[in-house]
């Protein structure tokens, strides 16, 4: 069993509106182990960015987690102080814009320097030259030339390894990957999922890369947890998922997902809309488009089950199949988490 | 395929237009209600005030004057009291309204009308148009304003007419500039693009398609330069520039009330607390539909109220 | 459930969808396009610089042409240029047999009762303070097709029938609505004047993906019931393949490779079409993949083109040549152009027997 690093049990967060209180993220359970590479993938309305910056304690006001824990090995994540201290040295988050997350009025040298020299000691000399040999690992040119510049003087994708370089810097054990490429264009997007891969393997750093797109997922992740309507639907390692998945909403995922090497397929879509919160449909929150629900799947939400090994999804259907559906579970009985 | 479903996204949507659902959290909101009440209440007695007078304002009763309000040991005969020619003050004080009222609201209607359709001009057309409009916006900034009005009503004779034209002359480069700088922002929405590639022409995308997009911004300007007026009114009628005897406005009534201020002090306070309280309503509502109308700050007010359902959540759970 | 069938190595099959015909004059055709710009730079006054540089593009009536490229190669200039948005350098429009190069304001208003284009945002294109029957209506109005009343109610609600929307939607603002949604909201007003040409901005690009596969189905179907021809444009060459006759790939201002689709996909020949297609992530774990090229460093500066062709600073290819003189688009196979010294100079005879036309 690997350790495990980041565990996030029975997540509910939530955010006001005018008629209420709304749940972004309901009763979500995952974990990252060492060096393992998960993919959490889901579309507008699914959680999953929000999942990630609860887990960090980033949730922005005006939204509230309002149950559940976060742990990063043991210790809670909703402590300030705890969180503080591990955000940023032990867990690593980059986003989908670099010019957004990077402060526009520092040098780049700073901006790393600063993670060096807070969170791991570092000397000014010694950051430097740390400094130059991280931009170097990310693969930007010049590097020394380039740490006297700023942020907007970078392109998108220079960009984004920087960030990528000050998130490397504080040698965290986890990097949380938020869309990290969605923004840049696609040749830009293979070399920095190539060079993520590259430093994960390296560095020994364990990578959960958020995304909409399973063709990043397939190509990059070890796990997956596919997350629809604020809850994890379906979670089984990579190649399984994509051979054989048991939630409806990833069968139809997989089969809409369009496809460069193949000339003549079909593509197929999922009819309806996602939801955009996890209270907006009752019982399943993929009932009212899934062809295969039936009375239960429209009144009450399902678990997620471990209906064979490593192989969890929330669905009725399938976990009658399983004989599994007899079990009734509340929000705050989620089944136990394996690795 | 299938008919596809409307599926409203979350549940905070409505389907009442914008400004329904304005009215609907201004009657559930604290300070925006009161002030919108108080000057709705204001404006109201502005304009029912010959039904509602006690007294003919003008009417002089020389062997009731400088009678003291209710409070101060007066009669219920002249509840706010009289001035030195007899006159009851409470109906001084509705006529007044009326006029200080109509100069405001004719001021914001013609400064404001003139000055948002300069600014969406200057805003849409851009280049040159935009750059004379400005300039002359700017110029005019800089001339000090009462001092301008001042010259004006003493060079040509001051009458409430004269006033209202001097204020809009002094008030349109505020809407302006704002309109300008809204318009710009919009400018390039992809759906004005659209509405040009409908066949629109500018008169129909400024009118049809900028402006109704500005109403919130606008109202919030609006209301303050009522309250900014209403003062600007006072002060030029209390120097004796503004509206002229027989005719009343408050800051009038306080120009003609300064001589008795040690003997008939209500003559000078009354009038003022009034002007107070209208100028403080008008920025009570104005604060509260700045924030209403963004929805920036409208998640902030809502994340306060989600605070204590979190704590009433654990509660439930434990 | 299955996934898409593959049919890569299978020989061409019909699949029954009517071809646009070829013989045709086209319905949109563009000559030695240029569009440029004028930035002031930081460093030496004023540059020009040309988003779209001297192309020649056409859309034969009835088809779905793909315009790809990443951001920063003209692709929406040229779409823009199309529409009669943006004000030409050189070269020559026609549409249907007419030129509208010099058109006026007033002639592309009218112009556009045939010429329409589909937004790329959903959420900024429609006027959040309009109903839905106030926004499809507009250019019903505007050019007296339906002024008011209960034609243009019907008119509205047939729109709403053709884009499969509730007719109960006519009377609501946009936020009620998801990103699918709204997007067939603008695809129905850009429909309203019963348009011949119709360029696509990356309709889809904003679009979750359960959700694209929808509109693009929706945009075929009223394809062929209309009898509407495409300009696709699009920074994804997966979305474009389902949808395109023949794709154009952009590059910096100018066309690479231009190529009916199968060819396109199957055996691409610029470098750049074949980075492109290697570096698109493919949903499938156990695809064997050929090694990938990966693009060195990042996609110049249209302000500072390179010289001769503009690709050769990434190009894994580049010979010498590449660097002095920009190639031509030329045609190296049957309905297959491609500009690169490197495929002409090495260029076979036609392909064998097999290959779909």
């Amino acid at each position: 069993m690997t350790e495990r690093l980041l565990e996030i049990e029975n997540l509910c967060v939530a955010f006001p509106t005018r008629s209420g209180p709304v749940y972004g993220v309901k009763g979500v359970t995952m974990n990252v182990a060492r060096q393992e590479r998960l993919g959490v993938v889901g579309e507008s309305g699914s959680g999953k960015s929000v999942t990630a910056l609860a887990a960090m304690g980033l949730v922005q006001s005006p939204g509230r987690v309002v149950g559940g824990t976060v742990k990063w090995r043991g210790r809670s994540m909703f402590d300030k102080a705890e969180a503080a201290d591990i955000r940023g040295r032990d867990v690593a988050m980059i986003f989908q814009d670099a010019m957004v997350s990077l402060n526009p009025l520092m040098t780049v040298e700073r901006q790393i320097g600063e993670v060096l020299m807070k969170r791991r000691g570092y000397s000014k000399t010694h950051a430097r030259r740390r400094a130059i040999e991280l931009l170097e690992m990310v693969g930007i040119p010049f590097p020394a030339e380039r740490l006297k510049q700023m942020p907007y003087e970078f392109s998108g994708g220079m960009r984004q390894r920087v960030m990528i370089a000050v998130a490397l810097a504080s040698e965290p054990e986890l990097l949380i990957a938020d869309e990290p490429t969605t923004a840049l264009d696609v040749t830009i997007q293979a070399q920095i999922l190539e060079l993520i891969r590259e430093l994960s393997d390296h560095l020994g750093v364990a990578v959960m890369m958020i995304t909409h797109d399973l063709g990043v997922v397939a190509e990059f992740c070890d796990r997956v947890q596919v997350m629809y309507g604020g809850r994890v639907v379906e979670r089984a390692p990579v190649e399984p998922l994509f051979a054989a998945p048991y939630h409806p909403y990833s069968a139809g995922l997989v089969a809409s997902s369009p496809r460069v090497d193949v000339v003549r397929d079909r593509l197929t879509s999922i009819a309806g809309d996602p939801p955009a919160h996890a209270d907006a449909v009752p019982g399943c929150p993929f009932n009212p488009r899934c062809p295969e629900a039936n009375d239960r799947c429209r009144v009450e939400a399902p678990p997620l089950l471990e209906l064979q090994d490593r192989r969890w999804a929330a669905c009725w259907r399938r976990a009658e199949e399983y004989g599994l559906a007899e079990r009734s579970h509340g929000l705050d009985e989620t089944a136990e988490v394996a690795t | 395929m299938t008919d596809v479903a409307i599926t409203a996204p979350t549940t905070t949507v409505s389907d009442a237009s914008p400004l329904r659902t304005l009215l609907h959290d201004l009657l559930r909101s604290g300070t925006g209600l009161v002030g919108a009440v108080v000057l709705l209440l204001m404006i109201g007695a502005a304009v029912f005030a010959p039904w509602i007078s006690p007294h003919d304002p003008a009417a002089q009763d020389l062997s009731s004057r400088l009678q003291p309000p209710l409070f101060w040991g007066g009669t219920f005969e002249h509840v706010l009291g009289t001035d030195q020619l007899g006159r009851d003050l409470l109906s001084r004080l509705l006529s007044g309204a009326r006029l200080s009222m109509l100069v405001a609201v004719a001021v914001v209607a013609i400064a404001g009308g003139f000055g948002t359709t300069m600014g969406l001009i200057a805003g849409y057309r851009g280049k040159t148009t935009d750059a004379v409009i400005m300039r002359i916006a700017d110029m005019q900034l800089a001339f000090p304003g009462i001092l301008l009005a001042l010259v004006i009503l003493y060079a040509i004779g001051p009458s409430a007419s004269l006033l209202i034209i001097v204020l809009s002359i002094n008030g349109w480069m505020v809407y302006a500039r704002i309109t300008r700088s809204l318009v710009l922002g919009l400018r390039k929405s992809e759906y004005i693009e659209a509405a040009e590639i409908s066949g629109a022409g500018p008169a129909r995308i400024m009118g049809r398609h900028i402006l109704p997009n500005l109403v919130s911004p606008l109202l919030t300007l609006s209301v303050l330069e009522f309250a900014r007026i209403i003062l600007a009114e006072a002060s030029l009628s209390f120097l004796g520039y503004g509206v002229q005897p027989p005719n009343a406005s408050w800051g009038l009534i306080i120009g003609q009330g300064q001589d008795y201020l040690t003997s008939a002090w209500w003559l000078v306070t009354i009038p003022g607390v009034v002007i107070c309280i209208t100028v403080l309503s008008a920025n009570l509502l104005a604060s509260w539909l700045r924030i209403h109308t963004d929805p920036k700050q409208r998640e902030k007010q809502l994340g306060r109220q989600l605070d204590a359902l979190v704590v009433e959540i654990a509660k439930e759970r434990t | 459930m299955t996934h898409a069938e593959a049919a890569v190595s299978s020989p061409a099959a019909d699949d029954g969808a009517p071809t646009p015909s070829s013989s045709a004059p086209p319905i949109m055709k563009a000559t030695d396009l240029t569009v440029e710009y004028v930035v002031r730079g930081r460093k030496a006054g004023k540059r020009t610089v040309s988003a779209v540089d001297h192309i020649d593009l056409e859309v034969r009536p009835g088809e779905t042409l793909g315009l790809v490229g990443e951001s920063g190669c003209g692709k929406t200039t040229t779409g823009r240029a199309l529409l009669g948005r943006v004000p030409l350098a050189s070269g020559r429009i026609e549409f249907d047999g007419t030129d509208i190069t010099r058109y006026s304001k007033r002639q592309w208003r009218e112009l556009h009762r045939d010429v329409q284009l589909i937004f790329q945002d959903p959420y900024a294109s429609l006027n959040p303070r309009l109903t839905v029957r106030e926004i499809i209506g507009e250019p019903l109005k505007l050019h007296g097709v339906a002024r008011k009343g209960e034609p243009l109610r019907q008119a509205v609600d047939e729109l709403l029938d053709m884009v499969r929307l509730p007719r109960a939607a006519a009377e609501r603002y946009p936020h009620a609505f998801s990103g699918g949604q709204r997007q067939r909201i603008v695809i129905a007003r850009a429909l309203a004047l019963r348009p011949r040409f119709v360029v696509a901005d990356e309709p889809v690009s904003a679009l979750d993906v359960s959700i694209q596969a929808q509109v693009i189905g929706l945009l075929q179907d009223l394809q062929r019931e209309l009898g509407l021809s495409y300009l696709f444009i699009a920074h994804n060459l997966a979305v474009v393949k389902h949808i395109a006759d023949r794709v154009a790939v952009m590059y910096l201002g100018h066309i690479v490779e231009l190529a009916d689709k199968v060819s396109l996909y199957r055996q691409p020949l610029h470098p750049y079409t074949q980075a492109l297609l290697s570096a698109a992530p493919i949903p499938d774990p156990t695809v064997q993949r050929p090694e990938r090229v990966i693009l060195r460093g990042d996609p110049p500066s249209p302000i500072a083109p390179p010289s001769g062709c503009r690709f050769h600073t990434r190009c894994p290819l580049a010979i010498e040549r590449c660097s002095v003189e920009t190639p031509p688009l030329l045609e190296v196979a049957p309905g297959h152009r491609t500009a690169c010294w490197v495929v002409q100079e090495t260029a076979v005879p036609l392909p064998s027997a097999g290959a779909p036309a």
